[in-house]
């Protein structure tokens, strides 16, 4: 751990209740960033990525949602006794968010520069002009002509309206960027130049940041660390050369002998056979093991501790450090 | 993906059975329905069970006051009130369930042209339904009262038109959304034959929300034939549909009040559970709410 | 926008004729004579076929329907049998009275139904909730015109607080308004609250929580315009409502309305009277219904748009 660790977040356990049944979303999970750097939260969908970061922010539906235990360390402070009084301060100004589906994210009867400058006026004492010129300015930074202020969501295209999204992110400029899938909905293309922008922005503001996606191809390109999420568990966790040079978990493996490789001559990828448990009945010991070709008694009536295999990397597996040296005989 | 995984069993009970399960765990709901099926009952047992002749005069009881044989009183001619109400639930509830049958039947007849037959039946269609819905809804049923007369079937007629545009349009954009969802093209893409895909993805689509219209009509539709009867048409005295019983005892309201409000009570209670049954099935038949 | 506003003026137009020639197709079936009822029952045959004559209901149906239709067109719209004078006399006396009573009984539905449904959403799930759904219920569940018996008995005759019929004072207008907004109030509230936890759900809500805005400001400044959508088409719609409630009102209380004329001209076979008054009542619920389509549009840009026709 190193001593500019800027956000903290430890043993981390969140439930929703959803219909008398109990949904396991966020169990035990617990992450380091450093200021400036960027952490890829990787997963399928459903494995609670988003929750982990709306639960950073503090805006998880409370009820159904509720954080069981943990906690949530920004610069030395408690984000979860924070009270929320001192919350709103930090939401918007300290951090912010991109959410996934830009076509969702605006609001739909309140002009793009309103929605910009709103959180100006929030958070830096300004005026009204002074936030209208700050949201034109914004707007101009993703590529966006200001005079297009006063427009509306409906008005823009989805790739332009995630640009109006990362503005509105930005306009504060935040110590902490969550980014949730920010180029999933949008066109091949226009990922790229997305993603190019966000990485740009973030480098004038110093801006540490979490992306969340399941493409490895982004992680790659953009991560300086990486933590791979399963059934609400961090599985494993590392710099971006531990996990994608040594990848040890077998679902982490996994993950990576179902992507195409441009050098192997493989006829057809692996994916990880199975699917991801059903989070208001996960399995009992290991949560991956119904799926891993490992399993052993072992795997699925204990449940494996965090184990260092190398210096910062972490892998949640009874076998962990027998895989961290031997390999798995890589199918 | 054939392996069996443990602990995720997958959950397949036929919807039906979902959606009463999930129905019948509102107790509100579930209480009003079955309040509902008794009140049916009564109705069609309603000779059998209605302790007096509803038409049987009697000169000592006029005006009687609720009592131990009598237990709503009698009216202005000494007839009991409680078998009154009792017959009446035949004209009341039978105008309900038939005004929303036939303007659902004739809502979905022109919703189905609409929505099946392109451009031209469509414009033809929309334009006479406009035509209908501007004209308030109780307008509507009043002045086709007047020209039809009175009698049962006449005023299921007066009642139903009225609603008739709305459900139109329900069923209207319902085929028209229903024709471009993803999921009826990805149906349509695997080859799934058009009737199949009628019988396994249009209906039980377009069920839940004519369902919950339709409960939510019945309660509407008795107070407006209620309403109907109050202002002269429709049902009349000595018919006891309950509006009937109402517009006979307006004029003893300062005197006798019971005459007015024992029907009244009787309106209230069906409209009352039509609304929480509406209610019931539509949050038991919302998939967005199974998440 | 203009273009857009005389684009739907001119299908009221062609809406309003087909709604007289509806009425005046289902009224041509009404049984019994007029000029019977307008001569009495001594006429001799000749004086009964020369009133026909006179009113133009000996012609085949389709020349009635021509002339009634362009009579309309003239906003000629005939002499009642029952009074001898004309319609559209009684009726600008009386609509004001019917349209105030509507309005009012809108305006009280609003401003009492939309913050209930507010409330309930803002907490759902506690007493507000619940005391909100339960007066919903009560409200859409009661039939108006027996609420209005019922108040008449208790305050009028009971206690004596407020009159029970007429329309002499201020005091006339607080029974048939409050017992006619009742049920409104119920359906406004379920409708906002409704609308409001759909909003409140969605993505851009989750957006202005994250840029640190506090609840009140979430609720107000970025859920409720989005909420109001829907329930502003409503108000539009309750204007039906409130209409032909106010029609039933006014038979409860006495109030000289179009629809105790109404409701006295159906018991006299008057049927140039109710004609006239269903027609020209719905001139005026198509134009309510444009002046609601308009408010939405100024609320939802997504719509102004259309209009626009950008």
């Amino acid at each position: 751990m190193s001593e500019n660790t800027y956000l903290k977040v430890d043993n981390l356990v969140v439930e929703y209740t959803s219909d008398g049944e109990i949904v396991h979303a966020v169990n035990d999970v617990s992450l380091r960033l450093d200021k400036g750097k960027t952490l890829g939260l990787v997963g399928e969908t459903g494995a609670g990525k988003t929750t982990i970061a709306k639960a950073i922010l503090g805006i998880l539906p409370t009820p159904p949602a509720k954080v069981r235990q943990g906690s949530i360390e920004l610069n030395g402070r408690n984000l979860l006794e924070l009270p929320e009084k001192e919350m709103l301060k930090v939401r918007g100004k300290e951090i912010s968010m991109i959410f996934q589906d830009p076509m969702t994210a605006l609001n739909p009867v309140i002009s793009v520069g309103k929605q910009i400058s709103e959180a100006v006026i929030l958070h830096e004492n300004v005026d009204k002009a002074t936030a209208k010129k700050r949201g034109i300015e914004m707007l101009e930074m993703v590529g966006i002509p200001g005079s297009r202020y006063d427009e509306y969501p409906h008005q823009f295209s989805g790739g332009m309206k995630q640009r109006v999204v990362i503005a509105m992110a930005l306009a504060c400029e935040p110590q902490l960027l969550l980014a949730d899938e920010p180029t999933t909905a949008l066109d091949v293309t226009i990922q790229a130049q997305v993603l190019e922008m966000i990485a740009e922005l973030r480098k004038k503001f110093n801006t540490s940041m979490i992306l969340i996606t399941h493409d490895l191809g982004v992680v790659a390109k953009v991560c300086d660390d990486v933590a791979v999420v399963y059934a609400g568990e961090v599985i494993e966790s590392g710099s971006l050369e531990d996990i994608f040079d040594h990848p040890t978990h077998p679902y982490t493996v996994g993950l990576f002998n179902a992507l195409p490789k441009l050098t192997g001559d493989e006829k057809r990828l692996s994916p990880v056979e199975g699917l991801p448990p059903d989070p208001t009945n996960l399995p009992e010991g290991c949560k991956f093991s119904p799926r891993c070709p490992y399993a052993t008694e072992e795997c699925r009536n204990g449940i494996p501790k965090m184990c260092e295999t190398g210096k910062g990397h972490y892998v949640r597996c009874h076998f962990a450090t027998k895989f961290a040296s031997e390999g798995q005989g890589v199918k | 993906m054939s392996k069996e995984i443990k602990g995720s069993k997958p959950k397949k009970k036929s919807q039906f059975a979902e959606v009463m399960k999930r129905y019948f765990k509102n107790k509100l709901a579930a209480a009003s329905l079955i309040i509902l099926l008794i009140l049916i009952l009564i109705a069609i047992f309603g000779p059998l069970i209605a302790p007096y002749d509803y038409r049987e005069m009697n000169g000592q009881l006029m005006f009687a006051k609720p009592s131990l044989e009598h237990p709503f009183g009698a009216d202005k001619m000494g007839r009991d009130l409680l078998s009154r109400i009792i017959i009446g639930s035949r004209f009341s509830l039978g105008l309900g369930f038939l005004g929303v049958a036939v303007s659902l039947v004739f809502g979905a007849l022109f919703g189905s042209i609409a929505g099946f037959f392109g451009q031209v039946a469509d414009n033809i269609v929309m334009r006479v339904l406009d035509i209908i819905q501007a004209i308030p809804g109780i307008l509507l049923a009043m002045t086709i009262s007047t020209a039809l007369g009175g009698g049962f079937i006449n005023t299921v007629i007066a009642l139903s038109v009225g609603a008739i545009p709305s459900n139109a349009r329900m069923l209207r954009a319902m085929i028209l959304a229903i024709r471009k969802a993803e999921y009826v093209e990805a149906a349509d893409s695997i080859n799934c034959s058009k009737f199949r895909i009628i019988v396994k993805h249009i209906l039980p689509n377009a069920f839940s929300p004519v369902l919950v219209g339709a409960a939510m009509g019945i309660g509407g539709t008795i107070g407006q034939a209620a309403a109907l009867s109050f202002v002269g048409l429709g049902i009349q005295p000595p018919d006891p549909e309950w509006g009937a019983l109402l517009a006979d005892g307006r004029n003893y309201i300062t005197t006798y009040p019971h005459l007015l409000i024992f029907p009244g009570i009787m309106i209230g209670l069906i409209s009352l559970i039509a609304c929480l049954i509406a209610d019931g099935l539509r949050d038991a038949t919302d998939p967005r709410l199974k998440q | 926008m203009w273009r857009y506003i005389l684009k739907r003026l001119g299908m009221m137009i062609f809406v309003v004729l087909g709604v007289a020639i509806v009425i005046f197709s289902i009224l041509y079936f009404v049984p019994g004579d007029p000029a019977q009822i307008i001569l009495g029952s001594t006429a001799t045959p000749e004086q009964l076929a020369a009133k026909r004559a006179e009113l133009g209901i000996d012609k085949p149906f389709l020349v009635q329907l021509g002339n009634f239709l362009l009579d309309i067109i003239h906003l000629d719209f005939g002499d009642s049998y029952m009074y001898g004078t004309p319609v559209i006399d009684e009726l600008m006396v009386r609509l004001p009275r019917t349209f105030l009573l509507a309005f009012l009984t809108i305006v009280v539905q609003t401003i009492i139904g939309i913050p209930l449904g507010i409330t309930a959403a803002v907490h759902a799930g506690k007493w507000q909730d619940s005391t909100s759904i339960v007066i919903s219920l009560i409200g859409i569940a009661i039939p108006s015109f027996w609420l209005s018996l019922m108040a008449v008995l208790i305050f009028s005759v009971k206690l004596r607080w407020l009159p029970a019929f007429g329309i002499d004072g201020w005091q006339n207008w607080i029974l048939p308004v409050l017992t006619g907004a009742l049920a409104g109030i119920g359906m406004n509230a379920r409708q906002t609250r409704a609308a409001m936890l759909d909003v409140i759900h969605s993505d851009y809500v989750t957006t202005a929580k994250a840029k640190g805005l506090n609840e009140h400001d979430v609720t107000y400044k970025h859920a409720l315009p989005n909420a109001l959508i829907p329930v502003i088409t409503m108000i539009g719609g309750s204007f039906a409502m409130a209409l032909g409630g106010a029609i039933v009102t006014e038979a409860v209380f006495v109030m000289p309305g179009v629809g105790l004329y109404m409701t006295n001209a159906i018991s006299n076979l008057d049927y140039v009277a109710v004609r006239s008054s269903v027609v020209i009542l719905s001139v005026f619920f198509s134009l309510i219904m444009l002046i609601t389509d308009l408010i939405y549009a100024f609320v939802d840009p997504r719509i102004k748009a259309q209009y626009i026709g950008r």
